[in-house]
């Protein structure tokens, strides 16, 4: 009875406190905010999302029992299907979801002020996303750990499962593009940076050649001695970046730098795995779970405070980092961090496999997201320790600021931030680059706060611009992985598609069809990242939004999925939890689709940027920022390019959607739709956890 | 053996062990090949007389093959 008190006591506490850091970041106005209470709003609001909802949707819909055995007890080979600890599996898990996204987002979505895309990544993330990751894993767990694409296939219909395999296609191509895009931002004209992310390239084939021949299999070892190698070729950055030689050698526009990783790819995707694939993984899973980690920290031990105001001006749609009203397009901005589509896929993947109990799956599925949700808060508070001069100058592309810092200070200090020249070059001298204009894509800004918080506990500004390059590296690394890792995937994907034509290309080892493959995908998104590098705006400006369409899409086809489970299951009294999430994603993404084919505004509509461009070159003359009329023909095919992406995006989604619909009215009206679930087999309990379980 | 030498050897075995299951758990995190449990499994289940566990660095081969070409996502963006 005491206990039952006290444990109403402590959630009406958390209630409250949750509500108050809400009410703070949402009602300070002209003064700054202490990043406290986004943590405190973002917290509260998980615990009571983990404590309530999940329990809520596994014991209402779902019915998870430990009576029943997990794929990994009926299967327990010791490859794949490994029954695993709950918080080594959860550490899995979420090391497999994060990535770059839940970074980048937030610090684009920040233009808007910091409550809009605050209040997205926390309430998003407990309504949709922590709920999208776990009912996929549930529907992947019961099915001995199938694909999406497969539960689509077999749940939906044949047609709403080939439509989910060409949306993951198409994802991947934009995905990848828009990651290389971030890269190459980062490393255009920053020698420092440049050298440190090539020598990853020889360290990764080093640590290939050890585990392979010298020390075969020490993953350990290996990874400890690439790790040494890569925080030395960090610091001899430096060296590089200071030297009359070098620092030219490792210069490279942003035109070579696109070539150089598509080719990069194109031979990562080629090579066997042990040489370099793999390695690099191992590097950049450290790494990236490392640097979360210490932001963590910086963030915790200073709690700086937020410069960027609640809300700016632009969110009537005309900032400078992407264009669009608040809505759709902050929805679509922040996609990982509050929902991302892509999960769905890590959470069909090897995570049901290892599940030890079915009490776990909260745990795993919902509870990984909301620490995914955190980390794209941090990126939110990074993004807000600059202030809003900095921020823009950062992160605005040269077509809105011009190409020096007298320009870009007027400029942004016209828009009501205000910023100096002095200030400008200062930072850019602080953080050892030539200039910090223009460097969009959100990783140079990540990195800047990410400096300024971490200079804050160690090393002072003497150490800023080694916090700097250590950030660019640690995003470079992991994007980089991202992009190698992704080609791969994407040239199986194309090798089993054009195997239904010449049944030899389903062979992946076989030589000719690996390079054929390799080569599509990797042109595929090239020719995408190409497009982003010429572009006057700077690529991330075009790219995101239709990386946030892809993959909000790929969500909205994810809740079509687990709703119709829901269904099958005879829970349709509890579909709200996904078609609530699902309703307001297809109303973001579509409408932001349409408006991204349609808007009358060129800034906004690729058809009537496409116009406008046809009229000054009809007119007899060039749009602003181009050179050449072949440059403007280009971006006009390239507009409809993207054009056509969009409409194919919109009509995958609406596709899925109206053929699920049809299975669920089928329900509704009383006809019998048997669930595709694996047989229940009992599980041998407790007797089979202690022996079987592995611990680590 | 003295004494000390002999609790040295066991604080050396305790942080062995400990050393060994951090490895293991790091391994498991980050989907990397992992021998350990490999053979633990190994010898539980499929040890017969005149059958031998593959070696580590098939293991390492095979592990690596499994991640990495049967086509499915390992990580997000």
């Amino acid at each position: 009875m005491r206990k039952w008190l006290l444990s109403i006591l402590i959630w009406a506490a958390v209630s409250v406190l949750g509500a108050i850091g809400f009410a703070v970041i949402a009602l300070s106005r002209g003064e700054t905010v202490n990043s406290f209470w986004l943590l405190t709003a973002a917290f509260c609001s998980y615990a009571v999302g983990y404590r309530f909802y999940s329990r809520f949707i596994s014991r209402k819909i779902m019915g998870l029992t430990d009576k029943r055995a997990t794929p990994a007890e009926v299967h327990n080979d010791g490859k794949d299907f490994v029954p695993t600890n709950k918080w080594v599996l959860f550490g899995h898990h979420f090391a497999a979801i994060a990535g770059a996204g839940p970074l980048v987002g937030p610090t684009l979505a920040a233009q808007m002020g910091y409550l809009p895309g605050t209040i997205w990544i926390i309430v998003g993330c407990v309504l949709g996303g922590a709920v999208q990751d776990f009912i996929i894993l549930f529907g992947s767990m019961r099915r001995n750990g199938k694909s999406l694409g497969q539960i689509a296939k077999e749940e939906i219909g044949p047609v709403g499962g080939a439509l989910a395999l060409i949306g993951i296609l198409a994802i991947m191509v934009i995905l990848i593009a828009v990651l290389a895009m971030v890269v190459v931002n980062a490393l255009a004209d920053s020698p420092w940076a440049t050298f440190s992310i090539f020598m990853t390239m020889p360290i990764a084939i080093f640590m290939g050649l050890y585990m392979r021949f010298i020390r075969p299999g020490r993953v350990m070892e290996g990874s400890l001695i690439g790790l040494v190698l890569l925080f030395l070729s960090l610091y001899g950055g430096q060296a590089v970046a200071s030297s009359a030689t070098w620092a030219p050698v490792f210069t490279f526009s942003k035109q070579e730098l696109a070539l150089m990783i598509i080719i990069y790819g194109f031979i990562a995707s080629i090579l066997p795995v042990w040489l370099l694939l793999a390695p690099r993984d191992y590097l950049s899973s450290f790494l990236k779970i490392g640097t979360i980690g210490v932001l963590a920290v910086g963030i915790v031990l200073t709690l700086p405070p937020l410069h960027m105001p609640a809300l700016t001006k632009f969110i009537d749609g005309t900032g400078p980092v992407f264009s669009g009203d608040l809505f759709p397009f902050l929805f679509i901005t922040i996609a990982c961090g509050s929902i991302s589509g892509f999960h769905a896929l890590i959470s069909s993947g090897t995570t049901p496999k290892m599940i030890a109990k079915e009490s776990h799956a909260p745990l795993i599925g919902y509870g990984s997201m909301l620490i995914e949700s955190a980390v794209a808060i941090m990126a939110m508070i990074a993004a807000c320790v600059l202030t809003p001069g900095v921020y823009f100058a950062v992160n605005s592309p040269a077509a809105a600021i011009g190409v020096d810092v007298a320009a870009a200070a007027q400029t942004i200090s016209s828009w009501g931030f205000s910023v100096s020249p002095d200030q400008l070059s200062g930072l850019a001298n602080d953080i050892g680059e030539n200039s910090v204009l223009s460097r969009t894509g959100g990783a140079p800004s990540l990195a800047i706060g990410m400096a300024m918080i971490f200079t804050g506990i160690l090393g002072g500004k003497a150490f800023m611009a080694f916090w700097y390059h250590f950030a660019i590296l640690f995003e470079a690394v992991f994007i980089l992985t991202t992009v190698d890792a992704g080609t791969r995937v994407g040239r199986f994907m194309v090798q089993d598609l054009l195997g239904n034509i010449f049944p030899k290309m389903k062979r992946v080892d076989w030589l000719p069809g690996n390079i054929i493959g390799s080569a599509v995908i990797a042109a595929g998104w090239g020719y995408f990242l190409y497009q982003g590098v010429v572009d006057p705006l700077g690529g991330i400006y075009t790219l995101w939004p239709m990386f946030g369409i892809s993959n909000q899409m790929l969500a909205a086809i994810a809740f079509a999925v687990g709703t119709t489970i829901i269904f099958k299951m005879g829970k349709a009294r509890f579909a709200w939890v996904t078609i609530v999430p699902m309703a307001w994603l297809s109303a973001a993404t579509l409408t932001a689709a349409w408006q991204k084919l349609f808007h009358a505004d060129p800034a906004i509509g690729f058809l009537s940027h496409a116009a406008k461009l046809k009229a000054a070159l009809a007119a007899q003359t060039l749009p602003q920022g181009v050179k050449t009329v072949e440059a403007a023909q280009k971006m006009i095919f390239n507009d409809q390019v993207d054009a056509a992406v969009c409409a194919i995006l919109l009509i995958i989604t609406v596709a899925v959607i109206i053929d699920s619909l049809r299975i669920w009215f089928n329900i509704l009206n009383g006809k019998r739709i048997p669930l595709q679930e694996a047989p229940y087999v009992a599980s041998k309990g407790d007797a089979f956890y202690d022996s079987n379980i592995h611990s680590a | 053996m003295t004494p000390t030498f002999i609790r040295l050897k066991q604080a050396g075995d305790k942080w062995g062990s400990l050393l060994r299951k951090m490895s293991s758990t790091i391994k498991t995190i980050f989907g990397m090949p992992n021998y350990e449990r490999y053979l633990a499994h190994w010898y539980a289940h499929h040890a017969e007389p005149g059958k031998q566990p593959v070696s580590e660095k098939e293991f390492y081969m095979m592990a690596l093959h499994d991640r990495y070409e049967k086509g499915g996502m390992s990580r997000c963006c």
